[in-house]
C-alpha cells in the first residue's frame, strides 16, 4: 500500500521517497520533507535506493512524524503557522502515544520536532512518583532496597515535602 | 534492501539517546531532576549532566522556623547541593547556571568558585539572585562580584548576565560588554558599589539592559543600536543613550514622580519608538495634574502604571495626559497600591478626548478606592473600543473587620465600573 503524502499531490519534478514502518505500510514522503531528519538524510545520501524500511517505528507514529516534516518542509507556510502546528501536534496526545513519538523523533534525529516533544515529555513527568516513572517508561529498578534508600537519604533535599502524583 | 538501514533500538527508555534524555531532565528543577537517581542505576548520576543548573531553594527561606532550623543551617546545606552538583557534572558545557538563595559576604568562596565552574562550562546564562530574607543580618555586606580579568576565552559563550543584590562595578561589566561578543542582556540589581556605566565603544549585541535600584548610581552613557529594552529605576541621574534606534521597550522607575519625569525628559528623543512603556513609583503624592506636558507617542502599544500612591489628596488623572499622547494605545495594565487608609468618595465624571483604539484595561491589586478607582472610570469612560477589563482585587492588608471594610469597597467600585462599560465589553473578575 502507498499512501500519498498528506500535503497535497506531489509534482513528478520533484523527489520523492518511499518509507516504510515496521507494520509494513508505505508512505511516499518528498525528499525535501524527509531531509529534515537528519537519520533519513544520511541514508539517502549513502544510498540510492528510495525504500526506506523502519524496523521499529509503526504506522501510527510514523505517519504522525511525516505529517510534521511535510509541514515543516512547505515553503508556503509562513513561520508562525508552523509554530501554532507544533503546540498543537503535542498538545491533545496521550502519555502512550508521545511515548512512541519521542523514540521515533530521537531515532530520526527531528531535532525541532525533539525539542517540542522533550518539552511536553517533560510537563508530564513533573512532579511524578518514581514508581510512575518505572511503570509508565518500562525502567527495571536495579537496585536492592536499602541502595535505593541510601540514595534517597543522601539526596534528602529532593524528596522535601513534594506532592507527588501517581496518575 | 539492506539490512545496514534498519534503525534497530531495545526496550523503550534504554532506547533514549543521552542527548535527548538530557533534554528533558533540563526542563525539570533541579529536584525534580535529583529524583531521577533513584529510577535505575544507569538513572544515579545521569540528572548531574542537565544543562540548566538552577539552584533555587527561596521557598526553603519562608518555612525556617516552621521546620526548625535555622538560616545558617540552611545555607549550609545548600552550599553542599551546589558544590556536590558541580562535582558530579561531567557534560562539557551549560546553558544556564543560577543561584537563588539568601548569601552574603561570608560566602564568597563558594560564589567565586561557583562562578569559575560555570564559565569552565562556557555558560550561556549566568543568574546570581542573592535574596535577602527577613533573617538576614543587615550588617553583613553583600556578596562582590569577582575581578574577570583573567581567562577571558571561557566568558566568550555568555549571552544573558543577571546579578541581584550582588555587588559589582563599573569596570566589571565594562568588561563583560567588551569581552562577550553574544552578551544580549545585562541586569543589575541592587548593587551598592555600581556607580557609572559608560562605555565607549558601542555595545553592538546588547538588546537587553537593566540597572535596578543600585544605590550610589551617578551616571549612565551608553551606546547601543540594537537595544530593544531599556530599564532604569534610580534617582534623577544624568543619562545618555546614543543610538538606540531599535528600543522599542521602556521602563522607568523612582522614588518620586518628579524624578521619573526629569530622567524621561532626558531620553525624550526615543519616546517616538516605544511599544512598550512602563512607569513605577514607589512614594507617588499630590495632584498628578501638575505633570508636564507629555511627548508624543505615536507607536505605543502597551502601558503599565506601577504606583504607589501615598497621602489622601493624591489624584492619578494627570496620567490621562499620557493616554491621550498615545493614539495606538491597545492595552493598559494598572497595579496600583495605596499606602494610606484608603477611602470611597464619589467621583464626578471628567471630561475629556475619546481614545479610540485601547481595547484591554487590566487592573492587578482593584481596591475601589478613590486614586484607582478614579483612573479607572476615566478610561472605561474615554475608550469607545474597549474590549475586556480584567481586574484582580487587592489583597486586603487590615485585621478581621477591615478586610470586609476593604472588599466591600473593592466590590463597590466594580459596579460603579460596570455601570460605565461601553458596549460589548466584557468584564473578568479574579478573586
Amino acid at each position: 500500500m502507498v499512501t500519498t503524502d498528506e500535503k497535497g499531490p506531489l509534482t513528478a519534478k520533484k523527489k520523492s521517497v518511499i518509507i516504510r514502518s515496521c507494520d509494513g505500510d508505505e508512505f511516499l514522503v518528498s525528499e525535501s520533507a524527509a531531509v529534515l531528519s537528519t537519520s533519513l538524510k544520511k541514508i539517502l545520501e549513502e544510498k540510492e535506493d528510495r525504500l526506506i524500511h523502519l524496523s521499529d517505528i509503526d504506522n501510527k507514529t510514523l505517519a504522525m512524524v511525516i505529517a510534521y516534516l511535510s509541514t515543516h518542509a512547505d515553503d508556503g507556510l509562513s513561520d508562525d503557522l508552523k509554530r501554532s502546528f507544533d503546540q498543537e501536534f503535542v498538545s491533545g496526545k496521550e502519555f502512550d502515544v508521545l511515548k512512541y513519538l519521542v523514540l521515533a523523533t530521537d531515532t530520526l534525529q527531528v531535532t525541532c520536532l525533539c525539542y517540542t516533544v522533550a518539552k511536553k515529555m517533560a510537563d508530564i513527568m513533573k512532579n511524578k512518583l518514581v514508581e510512575w516513572v518505572r511503570r509508565e517508561f518500562d525502567i527495571q529498578n536495579d537496585y536492592t532496597p536499602e541502595a535505593e534508600a541510601e540514595i534517597r537519604r543522601l539526596d534528602a533535599w529532593a524528596w522535601d515535602d513534594r506532592q507527588l502524583e501517581d496518575d | 534492501m539492506d539490512d545496514s538501514y534498519l534503525i534497530r533500538t531495545q526496550t523503550p527508555i534504554d532506547r533514549l539517546s543521552d542527548d535527548l534524555l538530557i533534554s528533558i531532565l533540563s526542563r525539570f528543577s533541579m529536584t525534580e531532576a535529583a529524583r531521577t537517581s533513584v529510577l535505575a542505576r544507569r538513572w544515579r548520576y545521569f540528572w548531574t549532566n542537565n544543562r540548566v543548573l538552577d539552584f533555587d531553594a527561596v521557598r526553603v527561606l519562608s518555612q525556617i522556623e516552621e521546620r526548625d532550623t535555622t538560616l545558617h543551617n540552611e545555607r549550609i546545606r545548600f552550599v553542599k547541593w551546589v558544590n556536590k552538583v558541580a562535582m558530579l557534572h561531567s557534560y562539557s558545557t551549560i546553558d544556564e547556571f543560577r543561584i537563588s538563595f539568601d548569601l552574603d559576604e561570608g560566602f564568597d568562596d563558594h560564589l567565586d568558585r561557583w562562578i569559575q565552574f560555570a564559565f569552565r562550562k562556557r555558560v550561556k546564562k549566568l543568574e546570581l539572585n542573592l535574596v535577602k530574607s527577613h533573617h538576614t543580618h543587615t550588617q553583613h555586606k553583600q556578596y562582590s562580584f569577582p575581578n574577570m580579568s583573567h581567562g577571558v576565552s571561557s566568558i566568550e559563550s555568555l549571552v544573558t548576565l543577571i546579578l541581584t543584590n550582588v555587588d559589582v562595578t563599573e569596570e566589571v561589566l565594562i568588561f563583560f560588554v567588551s569581552n562577550c561578543p553574544f552578551l544580549e542582556e545585562l541586569c543589575v540589581k541592587g548593587s551598592n558599589c555600581l556607580e557609572n556605566l559608560r562605555t565607549s565603544r558601542p555595545a553592538i549585541r546588547l538588546r537587553r539592559l537593566e540597572i535596578v535600584d543600585c544605590r550610589g548610581f551617578r551616571s549612565l552613557k551608553i551606546c547601543s543600536p540594537n537595544l530593544i529594552s531599556y530599564t532604569f529605576h534610580g534617582t534623577n541621574i544624568p543619562m545618555v543613550l546614543k543610538n538606540v534606534a531599535s528600543l522599542v521597550s521602556l521602563s522607568l522607575g523612582a522614588k518620586f514622580h518628579g524624578e521619573l519625569i526629569l530622567n524621561m525628559n532626558k531620553i525624550s528623543r526615543c519616546l517616538s519608538q516605544l511599544e512598550t512603556l512602563t512607569l513605577r513609583v514607589s512614594e507617588f503624592q499630590g495632584r498628578g495634574v501638575i505633570l508636564p506636558i507629555y511627548p508624543h507617542l505615536p507607536r505605543l502599544k502597551k502601558l503599565v502604571i506601577d504606583i504607589c500612591t501615598i497621602g489622601f489628596e493624591t489624584s492619578l488623572l494627570g496620567f490621562t495626559r499620557l493616554i491621550n499622547a498615545a493614539p495606538s494605545l491597545r492595552e493598559i495594565l494598572l497595579k496600583i497600591t495605596c499606602s494610606q487608609p484608603l477611602f470611597l468618595a464619589t467621583i464626578p465624571h471628567y471630561q475629556g478626548p475619546m481614545h479610540q483604539s485601547l481595547e484591554v484595561l487590566q487592573i492587578e491589586g482593584f481596591a475601589g478606592a478613590k486614586v484607582d478607582l478614579e483612573l479607572a472610570l476615566y478610561i472605561v469612560e474615554h475608550a469607545v473600543s474597549l474590549k475586556k477589563v480584567v481586574i484582580d482585587f487587592r489583597r486586603p492588608t487590615g485585621g478581621e473587620q477591615c478586610v470586609e471594610m476593604e472588599m466591600e469597597m473593592a466590590r463597590k467600585g466594580i459596579l460603579l465600573l460596570e455601570a460605565k462599560l461601553p458596549e460589548g465589553a466584557e468584564l473578568i473578575i479574579h478573586e
